[in-house]
């Protein structure tokens, strides 16, 4: 029934509404003949059915006009009718019945209009900008994030947080209004690791965390960002956390020891454990050089405090020679004058391994102040030559004071290329409890 | 009785400048407090595809306008809602003028603008990233060229006119077949009442639809691809019978 109201409500309000005036218009210019008059009123009466017809039919109504608009707008159909009879027909209408109606309907309708337009919406936007803020922050820093809409809302939340598509410019948003909600859901579950939704308080979340509750196995972590409120729909942002059921052993680790600011970090291939040893600093200039690269500002070159360069626990002398990956702070290398006031690291490859894998996986656990986040980026070059960033791959965001894991994938440079470097600019207050860097293989 | 005509006319031409800036003053409060964009139109400033599983129409003067958009560096949204600003206020005076020219007295036709004015979903659309401002305005445009080309000595002029205006609506919605079609059934219908000659009303039927073709040929003109036209006419099958996106 509500339905049905619902519908027909959105039927004086639609668009060929306003069409059907026009042929009202249109028609009132035969009013000298009865029978077109009757022809016209028809017309009018079919053009409403159609569009009530179609509203039903695709169920596409929605409670978005108050009754305060439709029953002036009723009234104001009355007076219509009024017009068209005593054109046409030439008859003696109730004159002051059909003026009290015209003042009335119109009266009606521009308060109705008023309370449509200038206070049922009021405030939403703001909730929909904050609430896309909040969706930015906790996505970016995810790994392999989705986005799931539950209803515009949603949709609209994640235009505003620039969260639609991802680093590689797909789609990341999944519909779980129409086809089979809960098929969809387990499909999204079982290929991303975090999901996010903009979902209204009530029956919308509880389907939402039923669903949850019905198909994921094990029941991934629930977090509830912040509420919003607009229209008198409360609104909420639920970060469903999926990663513990993809990946191993990956837990936050609280007693992770942070490294000290400024220095650096990593270097392990295929999965070895991490340990630090302390490398000569000038030592790894030195091997930079040795990789072909020239410093343009080479004044500028801020030589990391402390350089730990990991590969297997220990880094042996062969091993240094042989090292694949470097990672240093610093401020030199294309882009660090546009982020000089972060601190950047470059994890750089050596000649003759840049294709050898389908595509890198960079693993990160970090700890920080909400809204600190490393973003990442992908720089090639040709020999000495710098191509320019391949992909700006995305942000790992600190979400909370406890270390949380990302991961994010890389796709492997271009043919053309045969060195690369990983770019990462820290903003924020952030703790590294660990980094993994390392190819998949064909 | 010349003197009586020249009143009416000013009093038109004033009525019309107030009607649309009534109009575009409520609609411009309107965005102000409510620059909301709607569902559809995340859809179509991201050229479609921002939800994984489900691929929606794109209007092409959607498309163009995007385009033009990126082109001058103005945000999308921005400009849209600019044009559909313009075209929901002229809409407005375009329902005065066609009200006149079907001969109702000037008190009644601004009522008649003033109901467009103040419809709220009138308004939603005309500061939102909708398509309907601008599909609407060109609709009416159709129908007051036709009115006006019915006794005019111009008649070429108008039915050009009315074919460009057309052509726009339909690319601005596909809806547009669906009025095109009324219109046409009350043209007839006129035809048949007057008796006109059959070769009159054909020779009328063909000039508009030869300026149709001509506003449709400018159109594709705008450099919209094949595969955004397939999509524009098979999307509206694919989302309300295959997928049914809500």
């Amino acid at each position: 029934m509500i339905h049905a109201l619902n519908a027909f409500m959105g039927t004086v309000f639609e668009p060929v509404f306003v069409l059907a005036l026009l042929a009202v218009l249109l028609m009132l210019w035969y009013r000298k003949c009865q029978r077109q008059i009757s022809t016209a009123i028809w017309l009018m009466a079919g053009i409403f059915l159609f569009s009530l017809c179609w509203r039903v039919l695709f169920a596409i109504a929605s409670v978005r006009y108050s009754v305060a608009a439709v029953i002036p707008a009723s009234i104001l159909a009355v007076w219509f009718l009024l017009e068209c009879l005593q054109s046409g027909w030439r008859g003696k209408p109730n004159l002051r019945l059909r003026q009290w109606l015209l003042v009335l309907g119109c009266a009606g309708l521009v308060v109705g209009a008023g309370v449509k337009i200038f206070k049922s919406e009021r405030g939403l936007y703001h909730e929909f900008l904050r609430a896309g803020q909040d969706m930015h922050k906790a996505l970016v820093g995810a790994a392999n994030p989705a986005v799931v809409i539950t209803s515009s809302h949603g949709i609209r939340v994640a235009y505003y947080g620039q969260c639609l598509r991802n680093a590689r410019g797909e789609s990341m948003a999944y519909d779980l209004v129409s086809g089979n909600p809960s098929k969809k859901l387990k499909s999204v579950l079982d290929s991303h690791d975090i999901l996010i939704a903009a979902t209204r308080r009530g029956k919308e979340e509880e389907t939402l965390r039923r669903m949850l509750a019905e198909v994921a196995d094990p029941m991934p972590e629930v977090l509830e960002i912040d509420k919003y409120y607009g229209r008198g729909e409360p609104f909420v942002l639920l970060l469903i956390d999926n990663r513990q059921s993809r990946y191993f052993g990956f837990a936050a680790r609280a007693d992770a020891p942070p490294l000290p600011p400024g220095s650096v970090l990593l270097l392990e291939e295929n999965f070895a454990t991490a340990s630090s040893v302390a490398v000569d600093q000038n030592e790894v200039l030195k091997q930079y050089r040795s990789l072909g690269f020239a410093f343009a500002e080479e004044q500028s070159v801020t030589v990391p405090a402390t350089l730990v360069l990991c590969k297997h626990g220990k880094m042996e002398e062969a091993d240094k020679a042989r090292a694949r990956f470097f990672v240093m702070p610093g401020t030199w290398g294309t882009g660090n004058h546009l982020f000089s006031s972060m601190t950047t690291y470059h994890l750089v490859r050596a000649n003759g391994w840049t294709h050898q894998y389908r595509r890198y996986i960079a693993e990160f656990e970090v700890k920080g102040t909400p809204g600190a986040y490393i973003d990442i980026g992908m720089l090639q070059y040709q020999g000495k030559k710098y191509l320019g960033e391949q992909q700006r791959c995305g942000y790992f965001y600190a979400l909370t004071d406890r270390y949380r894991f990302s991961r994010l994938e890389l796709s492997a440079p271009v043919q053309n290329t045969d060195q690369f470097a990983i770019s990462m600019f820290f903003h924020g207050d952030l703790e590294i409890g660990s980094i993994k860097f390392y190819g998949v293989p064909y | 009785m010349s003197d009586t005509l020249t009143v009416d006319k000013r009093k038109d031409v004033w009525l019309v400048c107030g009607l649309t800036t009534f109009s575009l003053a409520i609609r411009m409060v309107a965005w102000h407090q409510s620059p909301l964009i709607s569902r559809d139109g995340v859809n179509y400033i991201c050229r479609g595809g921002v939800v994984a599983d489900v691929t929606l129409p794109l209007a092409p003067y959607l498309t163009v306008l995007c385009r033009l958009a990126e082109d001058c560096g103005i945000a999308p949204e921005m400009l849209i809602v600019a044009v559909n600003l313009i075209a929901g206020s002229l809409l407005v005076a375009m329902v005065y003028l066609i009200a006149r020219q079907c001969d109702l007295v000037w008190w009644s036709s601004a009522v008649a603008a003033l109901l467009v004015s103040v419809n709220p979903l009138g308004v939603d659309v005309s500061h939102q990233v909708q398509r309907e401002a601008v599909f609407m305005l060109f609709c009416a445009v159709v129908l007051f060229c036709f009115l006006a080309a019915r006794d005019s000595v111009r008649r070429r002029g108008w039915l050009l006119l009315a074919g460009g205006a057309g052509a726009i609506a339909f690319f601005a919605r596909v809806e547009a077949v669906e009025w095109l079609f009324f219109l046409g059934l009350a043209l007839v219908w006129e035809a048949f009442q007057k008796r006109c000659p059959v070769r009159a009303v054909m020779d009328n039927g063909a000039l508009f639809a030869g300026f149709l073709g001509i506003g449709f040929l400018l159109i594709w003109l705008l450099n919209i691809s094949p595969s955004e036209l397939s999509q524009f006419f098979c999307g509206k099958i694919n989302v309300y019978f295959l997928r049914g996106w809500q």
